[in-house]
């Protein structure tokens, strides 16, 4: 398709959807749920995203799609209320933006600070959502070469990178979760030779893990135990009268906002890492770029901008390999995936074929989710700021019912339950103890991806493994891979140490003597 | 957690996935092979146990990796006292840890397939609401002993198999009915004389008579979904559906 074609599918996509009155109220209702969902303390955009999807079963394709990145969007962008008004990151992702965002919610200025933060999200998925149409189909061009070495590669490639770049401890905890998510994933009679593995003759279990209560039972449960346990609560809110969107502002950060947006899109395009490291990485290149880095940390307008592009335009990012080649760009994204599999839709390199009109679809979805965001955000977010005050004892048992009958309600089968509070219990356990738990979920979705396509591409080549390393895009794959961990090596580490330092000589500047002595909170919610 | 707390605590978790790969790997060599399985004779490389086995060595490998790490980290005596058993922990937040879990695994693994779900619902909600939102923890106690209770009594409700004779249907549901009754008492009593605590559990009971309702209509009638289990109060308000509707 042209891009003149690609156009007008956009375009025909945005009216079709809002001719129908239902869709236009459930995007506007799940943006608002979302901005809610971000901003309460112990929810967040993942556990939105996979809650919601168990409302989703019965709607038409298109419909669950708004009301699921109708929450996402709207749950990345409310994790900025609190973190403006509170000085507590709603979410992960929001971290960032407490640095600039409360201080000027201090000097009287919440209403500006959350109307820059508003504008500066909408654009920052609007950039996303340009480069998820313009990246996406090349990519997906690229993948139609795909063929089972590669698909198994790809996989091994998600788990592993998702492990580095998410585990906060020690790497090898994030491939042990990856790994332990590839066990769980060989439970069930395999795919190829119907052969029951690991069933103990449990007729529940020959099916596998079902995806959707591994994924609310990984992400619900640790959060409802962490913040009941920690008796986790805001403070009382500071005050915000009117909401400006504060164009002016905006036009002369523009500098800002693109660099953001890139660096947004790409962090989001990595798989399993999201929002959060966006948020921060897109804050320090503002400062370390900006003219007077010393206003950073005071309420510098072009910190808050930068960092609330970035946190979503990482949603675009995400979206391009979770499209493309089914990998999930970052947790939020691993619940989709889990919903696009309930409504049918397997994405991948095939998507082009099978849904030829499919990612412009998304694509205009997503403008619509970032326009009801903005429209959201200016009017309605003095009754956001009152949600602020609900407390957590109150929402969070509820939470734990809409877990349960959402596990259930997808295959009406009182086994899911079973399954699911084992698998929270030890994925709170495994968060406690520093394990990473976005690549154990990556680990149990992509696990039968990997599993047959390394049999598959075995059988072809007669177990001869030689194809792995002569194929181009392989090769690519395993030098990737081998880097991957090679670069984690104590003395590789080193060495690569040594050699920045001896490249790149230290020039002090004022902006590393001024280190804001204020940090803002934790965020709430340790992955969003 | 601190870093060398997190070491100690690495040292056993390793040495805990370790065993979970042995016994992955003892698992997948039972699987057939190279031996024929369905009439077809198998090669190594389309056999089942060929991809359990790589993740179960990776695990192994990775698992012993992180234990000799945390022992390093750790030093001799450091790796001495991880060794020692580690004294009870009775602080305030493993006590509200416990009501957690335990009220999770009761409302799951009991309530749920057992009582009607309106019932099972209100009644995790009092429990849980009222435990936690009351002030100074003075819900906690009360609460999770009247929980564990009604769990216990369901439990052996359905160990009788009871419920299964035709007339003794809806006992369990009236069981857990009077148990609700008795917890809002426990808690009324609480909460008396003190008006922050006799709010607060106002604020509970408002969403105990919400939730339950809104989410029994959304998912039986807006989304067609049965509930895991249909008692006394869901056959009532289907009863009262098909009565509006003549």
């Amino acid at each position: 398709m042209d891009v003149f074609g690609q156009f007008g599918t956009f375009f025909g996509s945005i009216v079709s959807l809002l001719a129908d009155p239902r869709n236009v109220v459930i995007l506007f209702g799940a943006s608002f749920l979302g901005i809610g969902f971000g901003a309460l303390p112990g929810l967040t955009a993942t556990l939105g995203v996979a809650l919601l999807t168990t409302l989703t079963y019965g709607l038409p394709l298109e419909t669950a799609l708004i009301a699921l990145l109708g929450m996402y969007v709207g749950a990345v962008y409310g994790g900025s209320y609190p973190a403006i008004l509170v000085n507590i990151p709603g979410t992960a992702a929001s971290a960032a933006s407490a640095m600039e965002g409360y201080p000027l919610a201090q000097r009287g200025e919440g209403g500006r600070a959350l109307g820059l933060t508003t504008t500066a999200s909408f654009i920052g998925t609007a950039i996303g959502m340009v480069c998820l149409v313009m990246v996406a189909p090349l990519i997906a061009e690229l993948a139609l070469q795909f063929t089972s070495y590669e698909f198994f590669l790809l996989a091994f490639f998600g788990i592993l990178i998702s492990g580095t770049l998410t585990s906060g401890d020690l790497v090898i905890k994030g491939w042990i979760a990856g790994l332990i998510g590839l066990a769980l994933s060989t439970i069930g009679r395999d795919r190829l030779q119907f052969y029951p593995r690991f069933t103990f003759d449990q007729p529940a279990l020959d099916t596998g893990l079902e995806v959707v209560p591994v994924l609310i039972g990984a992400f619900a449960i640790p959060q409802i135990i962490r913040v009941l346990r920690d008796e986790l609560q805001l403070g009382e809110p500071k005050k915000v009268r009117r909401i400006l969107p504060e164009i002016r502002t905006i036009l002369y950060n523009l500098k800002h906002i693109v660099r953001s947006a890139m660096i947004g899109v790409g962090i989001g395009a990595v798989p399993g890492i999201g929002e959060d490291i966006a948020g921060w990485v897109s804050y320090g290149a503002a400062k370390n770029t900006s003219k007077q880095p010393e206003k950073f940390g005071k309420g510098e307008p072009s910190g808050l901008v930068s960092t609330e592009t970035a946190n979503n335009a990482c949603i675009g990012g995400a979206l391009i390999p979770l499209l493309t080649l089914g990998i999930p760009g970052s947790p939020p994204a691993v619940m989709l995936l889990g919903a696009l599999m309930i409504h049918g839709v397997t994405v991948g390199p095939m998507i082009t074929f099978d849904r030829p009109g499919f990612i412009t679809e998304v694509t205009a979805i997503l403008l619509l989710a970032s326009a009801a965001m903005w429209v959201n955000g200016m009017l309605l977010a003095p009754q956001v700021v009152k949600v602020l005050r609900a407390p957590a004892a109150l929402f969070m048992p509820v939470v734990a019912v809409l877990s349960v009958i959402g596990s259930y309600a997808l295959g009406l089968n009182i086994f899911n339950l079973y399954l699911m509070v084992p698998i929270g219990l030890a994925a709170y356990f495994l968060t406690e103890w520093k394990y990473p738990i976005s690549p154990l979920v990556i680990g149990v979705i992509l696990g039968p991806m990997a599993d047959e396509n390394l049999r598959r591409a075995l059988m072809v080549s007669r177990g001869d493994p030689t194809p792995f390393f002569t194929r181009p895009v392989s090769l690519l794959l395993v030098i990737a891979c081998v880097l991957l961990v090679v670069a984690q090596i104590p003395a590789v580490r080193r060495g690569r140490q040594r050699l920045f330092a001896r490249l790149t000589r230290p020039r002090p500047t004022e902006a590393d003597q001024s280190t804001p002595e204020r940090r803002p909170a934790p965020p709430v919610n340790e992955g969003d | 957690m601190d870093r060398e707390r997190l070491r100690r605590t690495d040292l056993w978790t390793g040495l805990g996935l370790a065993a979970l790969a042995v016994a992955m790997l003892i698992g997948a060599s039972r699987f057939p092979i190279s031996a024929s399985y369905g009439g077809v004779q198998n090669v190594w490389y389309v056999s089942p146990a060929l991809f359990p086995l790589i993740v179960g060595f990776g695990i192994l490998a990775l698992s012993m990796v992180l234990v000799v790490t945390a022992a390093r980290s750790l030093g001799r005596d450091g790796l001495r006292q991880a060794l020692s058993l580690p004294k009870a922990d009775f602080a305030p937040r493993q006590r509200r840890f416990a009501m957690i879990v335990a009220a999770i695994i009761g409302f799951v693994f009991a309530m749920v397939p057992a009582v009607d779900f309106f019932l099972a619902t209100a009644l995790f909600l009092l429990v849980f609401m009222a435990a936690f939102h009351l002030p100074d923890g003075t819900g906690l106690l009360p609460n999770l002993t009247t929980y564990l209770v009604l769990v216990g009594l369901t439990i052996a409700w359905r160990a009788t198999g009871l419920g299964e004779v035709p007339g003794l249907e809806y006992v369990l549901d009236v069981l857990i009915l009077i148990g609700i009754a008795a917890a809002l008492w426990v808690n009324w009593r609480t909460t008396a004389g003190d008006p922050l605590s006799r709010k607060r559990l106002r604020h509970v009971l408002w969403m105990v008579a919400v939730t339950p309702t809104v989410l029994c209509i959304l998912f039986r009638y807006g989304l067609l979904v049965p509930l895991p289990h249909e008692g006394i109060v869901i056959n009532l308000m289907e009863a009262a559906r098909y009565a509006m509707r003549g």
